[in-house]
């Protein structure tokens, strides 16, 4: 272990456990949300992280994820109410402009595409939902419905610079959709974990993806395009993913979120064993794309008096960690590596 | 059974006068093993028919409920005037979920297939119903459970 990982900042203000951390793509607003059904914003004034704002009306129970838009002016907030609320903040104010309703039940989780003009949710009835953006109108016209996964599912991400959406399941299943003659569909399944898949989070090139799960474990799969050197059989010209890599060992409970930074390319998850762990990859390593090392970097054991819910790298500043927790609040950490 | 009632008989001018007793006993059991089991074929075939039949109108229920939303709709959708940007893309899912309710194969009830093909109407049914910007959902009927007074 060759880094340290320092608290910053405690903010507290929510009544409830707090779901879900998110940085705004300038890496100045940290959204969060929770059990008190409130989305909070947070933003530094002078040396003190402070809450902005207090986002209340939007949902009638528990507020599960939030998501900025690429270009940060729109707020998605995904709840147990069965709705996705955006808030637009174009006017300064954050409004509620639009209302995603088609889920049965608890919305679980809502992911913007890179471009920002596809929107996508998952929820407890199993199914995927694509919608398809129009800022201007703010207009959202669903594009999909995806009943793939046989159980709830978890999270979904966009894979970076593609329109290609992935998800994890209660199924313990990973499954990636793309778009083909006007509809989505399924066309890779990622089957190694043991239980539910928690989250998932692509690395900066899209290449790489890493899962938690509630085997305890992390696992990192690499992405094999059609004609790839190592012969691995792809079907359809479609992409084929393995598991390169399972990082176990680590946590003694359920890995519930994962972010990969984008600028460091350090790994961050938490846990039900209310620990944060940094993994680093070890850059010595002659095969990176098929045998690749994360040595562990940091654990900070009691990050939280309990379970930890949440983690996201900050897009701007290297190092800067948010997290949250069951215990009601949402902590800054700051990343240095000892060797520097 | 008639080779067992020849033994049986040779035995009974032995000595084991008992022997016909018990073996009697297991003639018997035969026998009502087989009226039974012809009957239990009768009466589970009758029960499989009733619940195929509540199944099946359970599913032909469903499928109707939609077939009869996504028929009217079209209908008025292809009412609204020229270039209404509204219509293209539901009308477009519409017509290919009247083809896949049309096309379901009605053979293999049991087929994975069959279930994936339920799940795909499911799921476009609430892609049009968003689309209309209607909140609809299918709830079964409740069992007919009779007059009660």
């Amino acid at each position: 272990m060759d880094g340290k990982l320092q608290p910053i900042s405690t903010l507290s203000g929510h009544q409830d456990r707090v779901w879900c951390v998110s940085w705004n793509p300038t890496g100045t607003l940290l959204a969060s949300c929770g059990g008190d059904k409130t989305v909070r914003i947070w933003g530094k004034e002078g040396d003190d992280w402070v809450c902005k704002k207090i986002l209340q009306d939007g949902h009638t129970r528990t507020v599960r994820r939030v998501a900025w838009s690429p270009c940060g002016q729109l707020l998605a907030s995904a709840g147990f109410d069965a709705q996705t609320c955006i808030w637009d903040r174009r006017s300064g104010e954050f409004e509620c402009t639009a209302t995603l309703e088609g889920h049965e039940n608890e919305v679980k989780s809502v992911a913007w595409s890179q471009s920002g003009s596809l929107l996508a949710s998952c929820s407890r009835d199993k199914s995927v939902w694509i919608w398809e953006v129009d800022q201007e109108d703010d207009d959202y016209q669903c594009a999909s419905v995806l009943s793939i996964h046989s159980q709830d599912v978890k999270n979904i991400a966009w894979q970076p610079g593609r329109e290609i959406l992935a998800s994890c399941s209660y199924d313990n299943t990973i499954r990636f959709f793309h778009e083909e003659d006007d509809d989505w569909s399924s066309f890779a399944t990622l089957e190694g974990h043991e239980s539910t898949v928690w989250a998932i989070s692509f690395d900066k090139t899209g290449s790489r993806l890493a899962s938690s799960s509630d085997d305890k474990t992390v696992k990192i799969w690499q992405e094999y395009q059609p004609g790839n050197p190592e012969g691995v059989v792809t079907t359809d010209n479609m992409p084929e993913w393995k598991c390169v890599c399972t990082l176990s060992g680590h946590h003694s409970r359920t890995v519930f979120d994962i972010n990969w930074c984008h600028q460091t390319g350090l790994i961050a998850t938490c846990s039900a064993d209310d620990s944060i762990l940094i993994f680093k990859e070890d850059e010595s390593i002659q095969d990176r794309r098929n045998q690749p090392t994360f040595d562990l970097a940091v654990k900070t054991s009691r990050a939280h008096t309990e379970d930890v819910n949440g983690v996201c790298w900050n897009p701007k500043q290297p190092g800067l960690l948010a997290s949250c927790s069951d215990d009601g609040s949402v902590k800054l950490w700051q990343y240095t590596s000892e060797l520097s | 059974m008639a080779r067992f009632q020849e033994d049986n008989d040779s035995m009974c001018d032995e000595d084991d006068i008992f022997d016909s007793v018990v073996m009697a006993e297991e003639r018997c059991q035969a026998a009502g093993y087989e009226d039974g089991f012809k009957k239990g074929q009768e009466l589970g075939r009758e029960q499989g028919l009733v619940m195929g039949m509540e199944k099946g109108g359970q599913i032909g229920d469903e499928l109707g409920f939609y077939f009869g939303f996504i028929v009217t709709w079209r209908a008025l959708l292809k009412n609204k005037p020229d270039g209404d940007k509204d219509v293209p893309r539901p009308l477009k899912i519409i017509e290919s979920l009247i083809d896949i309710i049309k096309e379901l194969p009605q053979e293999e009830p049991n087929s994975v297939k069959y279930w994936d093909i339920i799940q795909k109407i499911r799921a476009k049914f609430k892609q049009v119903a968003s689309l209309l910007k209607i909140s609809v959902n299918y709830t079964p009927k409740t069992e007919h459970k009779g007059f009660s007074f």
